[in-house]
């Protein structure tokens, strides 16, 4: 009898998370690679690089980036055989499968001795177009697969199905979701593009009008934001150095900095106060007690006391928790999913996507 | 004691030594393995417990040496010529025992491998073997809510699927 291998993939537009049963729990950025001559090609040894190799060598690469806005970079009007989609869906194919050769890595055997069973998390409001295209993608690399809401699946894996509110701050979007025992409606979630990318551009602009000779990329500015990200009134102040001329020249970038974090809060916090006030009024006060904050935007220093403080202001009152393991959380619970899913559902599964 | 009463009882103990390996043979023959592992080790060893029996008569009488050599030689020529038959036999019997043991390791793997299979089928129909023994059903028991919830989930990927929008 095979092995069954059971996998939850959070398919990020920055980061692409993995956790399987057997133990592997890793990510890679998401992107991918191609050499842009037979130079570079000889000096890497393989025609795909991956994640942050890609990110680090891109000067030599070619990189393409399979997914914006935590959705595969199709659009609803995209012709299925254009360059693009193609492309999009190539990219998108690599990148999962790399994922799920990295989770396979500890097995000793070959692929063919298991059966790879995905649960794949989709952000809340992505087309049927989009999920479609990833079921396609994954199930030539999965033996049986499903897609699911990234916020439910937060939620599953936290044990919050009913009365909890999830907040899943992405680089590409921000998802939010209520949960009230059933499968959560088009009506009980909210998405909003304003998220880590957002972030990254604003204070990349902020820092190009008041430093205009330094030199400086966006993802420069990325790697200084998930240092230091804040919007702590208390913080310490944050000091950087960039290029000017060439010559390293050191900044006080802390009020930019948080700026740049705080303008994804007001999204966030009429999202909230949207999804409590459509709520049954009886039910309201379960979700203000239960807003949970997941996603690498999530430890943005003082987010959650800002957050409650508007809800204290325009709500009344709220708390808010912030996930353990904020980069893991939607993996984790798509694992959840994946493993306490019947043998018989995937069957039912498996039977329609033959005939599809 | 009597020199000639030695003597003829000398003789006769060869000739009945005689006789008595003449119908060894036969017993050998159908006894198996213990005698002739006994006999496959050597004239010596077979010779060893008549060497006790006469030692006694060599002591007092020197003459029954001839006759007790005579029965003895004669019975290690027997007794070689029987271990090369009784060495066949050997054969035939290491033979029969390494297809016993081949059909016995073939039918053992055959049954090992149908309560495997077996025991595949139960697993994947949700029950095995519990630590403190007996059988239990397969993982954590589910809720009827997280039953709820994975029917849906089942139910908007066959929406998926059969859409062809």
């Amino acid at each position: 009898m095979k092995k069954v291998i059971n996998i939850g993939i959070d398919l990020g537009t920055s980061r692409s998370v993995i956790s399987a049963d057997n133990g592997v729990r890793t990510f890679l950025g998401s992107i991918v690679g191609y050499p842009k001559d037979a130079v570079s090609l000889k000096l890497f040894g393989r025609d795909i690089i991956f994640g942050e190799e890609a990110l680090r060598n891109r000067v030599s690469l070619n990189i393409f980036r399979p997914f914006e806005n935590g959705m595969l970079k199709i659009s609803q009007t995209m012709d299925e055989k254009s360059k693009e989609y193609q492309k999009a869906v190539e990219t998108a194919k690599l990148l999962l499968g790399r994922l799920i050769e990295l989770a396979l890595d500890e097995e000793a055997g070959n692929r063919d001795d298991f059966i790879v069973r995905g649960v794949i998390g989709a952000p809340a409001m992505a087309s049927r177009k989009n999920k479609k295209a990833l079921l396609e993608i994954a199930k030539d690399l999965l033996d049986d697969v499903m897609i699911v809401s990234e916020p439910f699946a937060v939620a599953y894996g936290l044990k919050l199905l009913t009365s909890a509110l999830i907040v899943d701050i992405g680089a590409g979007t921000v998802d939010l979701c209520r949960m009230h025992g059933t499968m959560p409606a088009d009506e009980d979630q909210v998405t909003s593009t304003k998220a880590g990318d957002y972030v990254d551009q604003v204070f990349y602009e902020l820092l190009k009008k008041k430093y205009p000779d330094a030199t400086l990329t966006v993802n420069m500015v990325r790697m200084i934001k998930e240092e230091n990200s804040t919007i702590s009134k208390h913080g310490e102040a944050i000091f950087i150095e960039l290029p000017v001329k060439g010559k390293p020249v050191k900044y006080d970038v802390t009020e930019d900095l948080k700026e740049a974090c705080s303008c994804i809060v007001p999204d966030i916090a009429n999202g909230i106060q949207h999804l409590v006030a459509s709520f049954d009024p009886e039910f309201q006060k379960d979700l203000k007690d239960n807003v949970i904050l997941a996603g690498g935007g999530s430890q943005i220093v003082g987010l959650k006391k800002v957050i409650e403080e508007y809800m204290q202001a325009n709500l009344g009152y709220g708390k808010v928790y912030k996930v353990e393991e904020p980069l893991y959380a939607g993996a984790n619970g798509a694992l959840f999913l994946c493993k306490d899913m019947p043998d018989e559902y995937w069957q039912q599964i498996k039977v329609r996507a033959k005939k599809a | 004691m009597d020199k000639t009463f030695v003597l003829e009882k000398v003789s006769a103990g060869a000739a009945v030594l005689d006789r008595t390996l003449d119908y060894s043979y036969a017993s050998v023959e159908y006894a198996g393995l213990v005698l002739y592992s006994y006999i496959k080790r050597g004239g010596q060893t077979a010779l060893e417990p008549l060497v006790k029996i006469t030692s006694p008569a060599w002591s007092t009488v020197g003459s029954m040496y001839d006759l007790t050599a005579q029965g003895v030689r004669s019975g290690i020529k027997k007794l070689s010529f029987r271990g090369k038959e009784i060495t066949k036999i050997g054969q035939r019997l290491d033979l029969i025992d390494k297809i016993l043991a081949e059909l016995e390791v073939s039918a053992l793997k055959e049954t090992l491998a149908n309560l495997e299979q077996r025991l595949a089928y139960i697993e994947q129909h949700g029950i095995v073997a519990s630590k403190e023994g007996g059988l239990q059903l397969k993982g954590k028991k589910l809720s009827e809510d997280k039953i709820m919830f994975l029917r849906a989930i089942v139910k908007e990927n066959i929406n998926l699927l059969e859409d062809n929008k």
